[in-house]
């Protein structure tokens, strides 16, 4: 279906038309949730709230940018915001846990780590995801759009409403960052 | 030297995992589980109902913003006073008049 044909029909309610959005975009907004969350379970319920989100808000959609690029908008909006959450439970999980106040629903889910079948490349990834947490906001989500999701840097520009070239400097300076922080942590762990 | 070249080996391995993550596939049941969700009358959090307190807030600012106006209002228009001046025109200089009264019957000889 042309995009906007789409866009009409969404703005008239029309359900046939969410099924084709949701068929359309599901896979890139789980994996793009998935590259900043890295738990499957909450990178699920982010993309359905993406996608409720959407419903509410078609309406405000003016066509100023390709539906793809407002969609990856919204669901970079959902990622950061549940990010964010997660720092704060776990800050508050930590003072309740100092005062003894710690129960099993402030755990935080973790990324999906399982033990027993971890190998190497996935050990590997698991350390790269805890040094993109440590990137300044920006750049993580610039490096996640184009590592995660493959974006070329002309639509990680438009998602994120920036210049081309400030998206080309974002990304070159995360992956500086990043070689930076592995070369920190193997050190320290060669030791 | 060669701990560097170890170093940075380890590195650019990391950095190359990246390469091999497994894209998740789709839920085939997403929709349907949104549907639901609408139908159920998610609330998002611009939609939730505010508190009591939170709808009172705007009428108590406003209040306190009469007041403010009204205690100010009464501070700078007090209206007569009981102190007031008179010119004394032979004099050519001002008296100051309590009550009625020059200020005169109010100095101690």
């Amino acid at each position: 279906m042309d995009e906007n044909v789409l866009t009409t029909k969404l703005k008239s309610g029309n359900n046939e038309a969410f099924r084709v959005l949701i068929d359309t975009y599901q896979e890139q907004v789980l994996n793009t949730c998935n590259g900043f969350v890295r738990n499957r379970e909450e990178a699920e319920d982010l993309t359905q709230e993406v996608f409720i989100e959407v419903f509410r808000s078609i309406q405000n959609f003016r066509g100023d940018s390709k539906l793809s690029t407002w969609i990856y908008r919204i669901a970079v909006s959902k990622s950061l915001e549940e990010l964010r959450n997660r720092k704060r439970l776990k800050r508050a999980a930590y003072f309740k846990s100092l005062i003894g106040l710690e129960n099993a629903a402030d755990r935080v889910a973790a990324p999906d780590r399982n033990p027993h079948q971890l190998v190497e490349d996935q050990q590997r990834a698991a350390i790269m995801q805890e040094m993109l947490d440590k990137l300044p906001e920006n750049q993580r989500i610039a490096f996640t759009l184009h590592k995660y999701e493959g974006l070329p840097y002309q639509e990680i520009a438009e998602v994120m409403g920036v210049s081309l070239s400030a998206t080309e400097s974002l990304i070159h300076r995360a992956k500086t960052n990043l070689k930076k922080k592995l070369s920190v942590y193997y050190k320290n762990k060669l030791i | 030297m060669n701990r560097d070249k170890k170093i940075q080996e380890e590195v650019q391995k990391t950095m190359n995992s990246l390469n091999k993550l497994e894209r998740l596939e789709a839920n085939p049941y997403l929709f349907t589980r949104i549907e639901e969700r609408l139908k159920a009358g998610v609330v998002t959090p611009a939609e939730r109902p505010r508190s009591f307190l939170q709808l009172l807030q705007p009428a108590l600012v406003a209040c306190l913003l009469l007041f403010n106006v009204w205690v100010a209002y009464n501070i700078f228009d007090s209206g007569p006073t009981d102190i007031t001046y008179v010119e004394n025109s032979a004099y050519d200089f001002s008296y100051l008049t309590v009550e009625g009264q020059t200020i005169e019957n109010y100095i101690p000889e």
